[in-house]
């Protein structure tokens, strides 16, 4: 099993071994997913935690992330606070489905360690993965450290299941350069995260037989284009929400997000508009072209879709 | 549109037994036509409707062929979408179902 050596609440871990920790700390009722290639090591060791016993979870073992992704669908419609991962192929093999999860408004929680679509076959980082999904619904995070993505898992689950939101959420994080990159992060408490995360109380369950419901019935054209726009608005309150989240975040564990972190940019005379960890390097370079004279800054959002 | 809006997050259908509120019988072609004197009251056109348009009375409510003290009484109209199968399975012996043109 994985064993996390901490040293004054901090831990050299990989992301995927950072989130996997978050996702044990999360203990979720349910997880659906079918590993690939970067995301690996997030489902290989939650998969030890919940063999070990370590958390209450139900993970179910899947042939495809389609079906991963359709377990998920079920499991939330029931009620259950759910989180799965994937990459790449795995993503776009979800594609259908990640569109009847947010249709559904279900408070999915979704990894992404965002990985290059073939062809030519790629196992390394691209955001084509991802961006083909920024249109479908779901809310996008995006991480540029292990801290980060680490930190982001935790909020995403407050985000998804806000009722101003109710949608599901993606955390993204760079394939192979930050899941696979050892970095030394602070962990959170597993009593704070379980305060900060709170009880998740769906306000539907199929499983509720004497309050019995419909998931996924058939919609008109009279009536589409209205969920359509709740979805909409959704999408939109999500952006206040984020924030709110990363605030709050940040008063609990000295760690805070915005929808967008500006790096040297008040007085640049150039920018440079950047997700995830590219950041990180570019930041290193901006450094280094102030020192020479050049003004330059960085923007770095964090939300998609961009509102 | 001020009831549109609220409409229930997600689509989710908040209670049971919904269905029978949305009417079909206007996409009908032919209608099933009962000859009340050869009828057994088998019910087998009760079993087999697919939209429950067979009506039995103190029965199942979503059967759209109508049946009264466990005898086959007619079709609600306004479910039945004229598929012809509770003519098709009518046994060959009895036959008291036809199916006929809508008008118009």
């Amino acid at each position: 099993m994985a064993t996390i050596t901490t040293t004054k609440g901090q831990a050299g871990l990989t992301g995927n071994s950072a989130i996997a920790y978050a996702m044990k700390q999360i203990n979720p009722d349910v997880c659906a997913a079918y590993p690939i290639t970067p995301s690996t090591g997030i489902v290989e060791e939650f998969s030890s935690y919940v063999a070990d016993g370590e958390v209450d979870t139900e993970f179910v073992t899947v042939e495809s992330e389609h079906s991963a992704m359709s377990a998920c669908i079920g499991a939330s419609a029931a009620g259950a606070r759910v989180m799965t991962a994937t990459s790449s192929q795995g993503l776009a093999l979800m594609w259908e489905m990640l569109y009847i999860a947010s249709g559904m408004r279900l408070p999915i929680v979704l990894t992404d360690v965002n990985r290059a679509l073939s062809a030519p076959i790629n196992i390394h980082c691209d955001h084509s993965d991802s961006m083909g999904a920024r249109d479908s619904g779901w809310v996008q995070i995006y991480s540029e450290t292990v801290q980060e993505a680490y930190d982001n898992l935790f909020q995403a689950v407050r985000i998804a299941e806000n009722e101003n939101v109710l949608l599901p959420v993606m955390v993204c994080l760079d394939g192979f350069i930050t899941s696979h990159a050892i970095e030394n992060i602070s962990l959170i408490d597993d009593a704070d995260v379980k305060e900060f995360i709170g009880e998740y109380k769906p306000e539907h369950s199929l499983l509720d037989t004497d309050n019995p419901v419909t998931y996924g019935a058939m919609t008109l054209p009279d009536t589409y284009i209205e969920f359509k726009h709740q979805q909409s608005e959704a999408i939109v309150r999500a952006k206040d929400v984020v924030s709110k989240i990363g605030m709050d975040f940040g008063k609990k564990f000295g760690r805070e997000y915005g929808l967008m972190e500006k790096y040297r940019l008040d007085d640049a005379e150039a920018a440079i508009v950047i997700l995830s960890s590219a950041a990180g390097t570019t930041k290193v370079a901006v450094d280094e072209l102030r020192k020479a004279g050049t003004n330059v800054g960085i923007l770095r959002p964090r939300l998609r879709p961009a509102l | 549109m001020s009831e549109k809006k609220n409409l229930p997050i997600g689509g989710v259908i908040t209670k049971g037994g919904t269905a029978h509120e949305y009417v079909t019988g206007g996409w009908r072609k032919l209608r099933p036509v009962l000859d009340k004197g050869k009828c057994t009251n088998c019910l087998i056109c009760w079993v087999m409707c697919p939209d429950s348009a067979v009506i039995v009375e103190d029965m199942c409510p979503d059967s759209a062929v109508i049946v009264e003290d466990g005898k086959m009484i007619g079709f609600d109209m306004e479910h039945c979408k004229g598929c012809g199968i509770c003519a098709e399975e009518c046994p060959d012996k009895v036959k008291a179902i036809k199916m006929e043109e809508e008008a118009g």
